[in-house]
């Protein structure tokens, strides 16, 4: 059963976006060392349970907590513990790494696949064992997590496989690739959150992993599990926000997980993560990544244990054409800047490698309006960054700049090269800092 | 002096980034080289250390797990591969397979084929032993991936912006007295190139970006330079950047050596242009204290999108003057070669008045996007091609000057200029303004016109429905446009042409044209010249300067409201407020007149009507219905 999504509001398309990468699929193990962050989401970190000098194995818990967002890590690597660093990233923030020597013999530690049928298991030891793989979503948002605050409030599943860049193969690659897999993962989630039925959405560059699905649902007979939706190849379609909207019809309030509209909304390459670790007992600690971007000369889709240095990639990539100026992990119009001494983390899926730095820079505004053609949120882009220019936070209010979700477009589109969403970046701190001041009994005015 | 163009500056911009970071790479490779020593013992210590049993030193390894080794004797990729997954995937999958809900249709004699299933990663590792070999990182690879120090930043953009970072947090060092004077201003320095880097983060950095047009290395500028220097600041401060620069990659030579002749001679250059640059410091740190006060640097740093749509300014005016050249070409047609003259005098005063005025208050040149061409010739549409040719000169002036940069430029202007300008001129000079003439009476290009005007009064037909009486000519000559008129209005067919090319281009929305017309339309149907004759309504349509005005002139974006619904409530306003002045009997150019009133409403409708039918609207009073794919599936 396929059906073709309405795209909501704004938005824009990949036509016009730099292209350059490939579904084809080629697996690291080797690395020398591995560089892991402990860094979560929502900026929890998590506390290693080894310290320097260890000797650990492939698949060993090496960090956990008991905090709300917190996701074991492991090591993908057998070797040993040469160090517990601080450092800072790129953006000034501290983020703490666990060094690992690779000794290159990639020793695993015993697997423990799930035992009981899943038939007989409770969405309970599901949950549980979910949080041992180790499986983060895309922006890091453990798939735990994830599940079990959808539980009983999500009334419908969302597979999201749409790219978020034209490079975004990742998901391209594992559809066809790993099928069954993730139709297997995704029967997991759905026992762990007691319903019944999924909606796969893919996008429409993606005809040819829609017909192996479809091939696969016929022979397994579970064609009434799931069903597949083509939403179109837009740019902030991928958001859980956008994609319910576009599923559903319900809007997703700014600051909202997705369970308080009735969804639930999981990545696709999870899915996959989630299974691979629950056949072979062994704990994710790789990620999928596509690689693309102006430099590699053959550009691919990589599975590679997370923590290892992304220099690494060059060779993969069958070298570059030049050197790149700026690696950007998580697309072109949302990701952040990496170094080459960075690591690849958990929860990456796309590095893109550019040589092509646009930069045209700032003219005046002509007020054309294309920043409120293209606003998802049907907000007026222009309006809210000149008001948080002038640090008029009652006025960006009064326009919604809560709503933002800096997803990037009218930045995109403005021809005047002016940084709508820097600003309106600016004006959401300027609006946090003056209610925390307002929260804060001021002594002196008594 | 000129804006080097778009094409150069972005070029000069990564020629200059490029070089910045080969430097660099070339100064940290020395390090490297002398870092390898160690690193090499290193790995030494490693393997002694690797051979021991790994057992003896871990009593936690059970016996099972042992064994588990050992069947892993030979070194496979781990996870997701394809032994793995035979292994231990089938009873998974089975388990999982049963789960289905109508497992009932599920053959029991179909095994799924595992080695289908994990055929794909096989073939990737082949692909990957075959790209690469068995050990996919190089030696180099190695020797840089030691821990010991992970982090030496081979981008100089990275350095750059630590320092940023640093300067923010107040972790300023101070070394010698030299640096100490100058840290903060190399800090800042440093900030720009970062902020360069980062897409233009500050007008700073545009002008950085603009002060980049040689190709010419550092060294080599700073001869060239002392000679004549026409464009004193600019360059100046680029000389500095490019030297601050060299002080900051040379730092550790210079320091530990004790040559400081170098950076004195460096930090002697600095002082002598500080003046200028000193203003541009300031700015440029108030700026990263804005930044810096609200919280971090990333502000400064994460500017995503990374990426242009690729449309500027120019693309969009220049679609203006594409559907603009059909009307030029027919009234050519109509009125003889005096057009062009017409609209050629009239875009060469606009360019011209834009320039000089732009000079006059030291403003970035807009000539180049086109934008003053195109003003000028939507100017020469509204003008008869028999008008004396210094009235488009003084609409051109009234218009580029008073009220357009006199209120900031453009984008800023509160009229649209060609209208204003026309309107000024056609209440002054009335009578010299509109002077039509019959079609295919060719005009002499200069002077003598008196003689063909001097029977051609009273030709214009919508003179003669604003005194009640209609005109002669079919409903064809109307559509089509052979009659007296203006140069850009006599065609409608045309006008549409061009409504669809500037809806097609997505240059214009379609709200206010079809609005403006939809309106004026519908208020003639219902409130008629004359009762029961609907030929007054559609000569008016017609006519008039409606089509005209309603395509080219109340579209303009920058005197019009940005939201959709803003749009409609504009074209809605210019269409009543036409009728409204032509009955009131304002005469041939309300139209002009009332397009000038709307688009000083076009901010208020923005500000403050659509907020407050948006809040309406989240108030819960009305909603939207959005159609929705969970009812099939349910």
């Amino acid at each position: 059963m396929t059906s073709k999504l309405s795209h909501g509001s704004g938005g824009v398309g990949f036509r016009r976006m730099r292209q350059n990468s490939s579904e084809e699929l080629c697996v690291i193990t080797d690395v020398p060392y591995l560089k892991i962050s402990l860094h979560g989401y929502n900026g929890e970190t998590a506390v290693p349970t080894i310290s320097s000098g260890d000797r650990v194995l492939a698949g060993q818990l090496i960090a956990d907590s008991d905090g709300e967002f917190s996701v074991p890590i492991y090591s993908g690597i057998s070797g040993i513990v040469t160090g517990i660093e601080e450092k800072q990233d790129i953006y000034g923030e501290l983020r703490r790494f666990i060094i690992i020597r690779g000794d290159g013999n990639n020793r695993t530690v015993k697997p423990e696949p799930y035992s009981k049928r899943l038939a007989d298991s409770t969405p309970e030891e599901l949950i549980e064992f979910i949080r041992k793989t180790g499986v983060v979503g895309r922006d890091k948002y453990p798939l735990w997590k994830n599940i079990s605050e959808s539980r009983g409030a999500a009334k419908r599943l969302i597979i999201n496989a749409v790219p978020c860049d034209p490079d975004d193969k990742a998901g391209h690659c594992v559809m066809f690739e790993y099928a069954e897999r993730m139709l297997c993962g995704i029967k997991i989630i759905l026992k762990a959150l007691e319903l019944r039925h999924a909606v796969i959405v893919l996008s429409d560059s993606m005809k040819r992993q829609a017909d192996k699905l479809e091939s696969i649902m016929e022979a397994e007979g579970s064609g009434k599990l799931f069903s597949i939706a083509f939403a179109a190849d837009r740019y902030p379609l991928y958001e859980e926000g956008q994609i319910i909207n576009s599923v559903g019809g319900e809007t997703l309030k700014s600051g909202e997980r997705p369970y308080k509209t009735g969804y639930a909304v999981v990545d696709a390459v999870s899915c996959v993560e989630l299974f691979a670790s629950f056949s072979e007992g062994l704990p994710c600690t790789n990620t999928i990544l596509s690689v693309g971007g102006d430099c590699p000369r053959k550009p691919k889709t990589v599975i590679l244990p997370h923590g290892s240095e992304i220099s690494v990639l060059e060779n993969v990539c069958g070298g570059f054409w030049k050197k790149p100026l700026r690696i950007i992990a998580g697309g072109r119009m949302r990701g952040r800047v990496y170094r080459e001494n960075d690591t690849v983390d958990r929860g990456m899926r796309l590095l893109q490698f550019d040589y092509v730095i646009e930069n045209r820079g700032i003219k005046n505004c002509i007020r054309c309006g294309k920043c409120v053609e293209v606003c998802p949120a049907r907000l007026a882009p222009v309006y809210l960054s000149n008001y948080a220019a002038k640090n008029n936070t009652e006025k960006c209010i009064e326009f919604r700049i809560e709503d933002c979700t800096e997803c990037g477009c009218c930045s995109y589109v403005c021809p005047c090269g002016i940084p709508l969403v820097k600003n309106i970046r600016l004006g959401k701190k300027l609006i946090d800092t003056s209610r925390k001041e307002d929260e804060t009994p001021d002594v002196r005015r008594r | 002096m000129s804006d080097g163009g778009k094409e150069n500056r972005k070029k000069s911009v990564e020629e200059e980034l490029f070089r910045l970071y080969t430097n660099f790479e070339a100064e940290t490779s020395e390090n490297e080289d002398t870092r390898q020593g160690g690193n090499e013992e290193d790995d030494d210590i490693f393997d002694a250390e690797d051979s021991f049993d790994l057992c003896e030193d871990r009593p936690d390894v059970s016996e099972n797990e042992l064994d588990f080794k050992d069947g892993l004797a030979e070194n496979k990729p781990r996870n997701l591969s394809a032994d793995k997954y035979n292994q231990f995937g089938k009873e998974a999958y089975e388990n999982i397979k049963e789960e289905n809900i109508n497992s009932t249709n599920v053959n029991a004699g179909h095994n799924y084929s595992l080695g289908r299933m994990s055929r794909a990663s096989g073939t990737a590792d082949s692909v990957f032993e075959n790209s690469i070999g068995h050990n996919p990182v190089p030696n180099n690879l190695e020797s840089d991936a030691a821990p010991a120090a992970p982090h030496d930043g081979s981008s100089p953009l990275l350095k750059l912006s630590e320092e940023v970072w640093e300067e923010n947090s107040g972790k300023e060092q101070s070394e010698t007295s030299i640096e100490k004077d100058n840290t903060s201003e190399r800090y800042s320095e440093s900030g720009k190139q970062a902020a360069a880097a980062f897409n233009a983060e500050t007008v700073e950095a545009a002008e950085l970006a603009d002060s980049f047009p040689s190709k010419q290395k550092s060294t080599d500028n700073a001869e060239k330079e002392s000679g004549i220097n026409k464009f004193g600041n600019k360059k100046n401060v680029k000389r500095k950047f490019n030297e601050k620069l060299e002080i900051k990659y040379n730092k550790n030579s210079i320091l530990s050596d004790g040559n400081l002749r170098e950076g004195e001679g460096n930090l002697q250059a600095e002082k002598k242009n500080n003046a200028s640059a000193k203003e541009k410091k300031n700015r440029f740190e108030r700026i990263i204290d804005n930044y810096s006060r609200s919280g971090s640097s990333e502000k400064l740093l994460s500017d995503s999108p990374y990426i242009t749509a690729g449309k500027t300014p120019m693309n969009m005016y220049a679609d203006f003057i594409i559907a603009a050249v059909p009307l030029l070409i027919w009234a050519v047609y109509l009125y003889g070669f005096r057009v062009i003259l017409v609209s050629l005098v009239s875009v060469l005063s606009c360019v011209c008045f834009e320039l000089w005025f732009e000079y006059l208050v030291y403003r970035r040149v807009t000539v180049q996007n086109l934008s003053a061409v195109k003003e000028g010739l939507f100017l020469s549409l509204l003008f008869p091609a028999a008008v004396p040719l210094w009235i488009p000169i003084v609409a051109a002036f009234f218009g580029t000057v008073v009220i357009k940069e006199l209120f900031g430029g453009l984008g800023k202007n509160l009229l649209n200029p060609s209208l204003a300008g026309f309107a000024l001129v056609s209440v002054i000079f009335r009578e010299s303004a509109a002077v039509f003439t019959a079609p295919f009476s060719y005009l002499p290009l200069f002077g003598a016109a008196d003689e063909v005007l001097s029977g051609m009064s009273g030709l214009y037909p919508l003179s003669s429905v604003c005194g009640g009486s209609l005109p002669s000519g079919s409903y064809a000559e109307m559509i089509i446009g052979q009659r007296a008129g203006s140069i850009g209005e006599v065609s409608a067919v045309l006008i549409c042409a061009g409504l669809i090319y500037l809806i097609m281009r997505r240059v214009i929305s379609w709200q206010i044209p079809i609005s403006f017309l939809v309106v004026s339309i519908f208020l003639y149907f219902v409130f008629p010249r004359h009762i029961l004759s609907y030929r007054f309504t559609i000569t008016e349509m017609l006519c008039g300067m409606i089509p005209l005005c309603a395509v080219y002139f109340a579209s303009d974006f920058s005197t019009a409201p940005i939201f959709k619904s803003g749009k409609i409530i504009f074209g809605a306003g210019c269409g009543v407020l036409t009728v409204i002045l032509r009955y009131a009997g304002v005469g041939i150019y309300s139209t002009v007149y009332a397009i000038l009133v709307m688009n000083l409403a076009a901010r208020p409708i923005d500000l403050y009507v659509i907020p407050f039918f948006a809040k309406m609207f989240r108030s819960g009073k009305i909603r939207f219905s959005r159609r929705s794919i969970s009812e099939n599936n349910k």
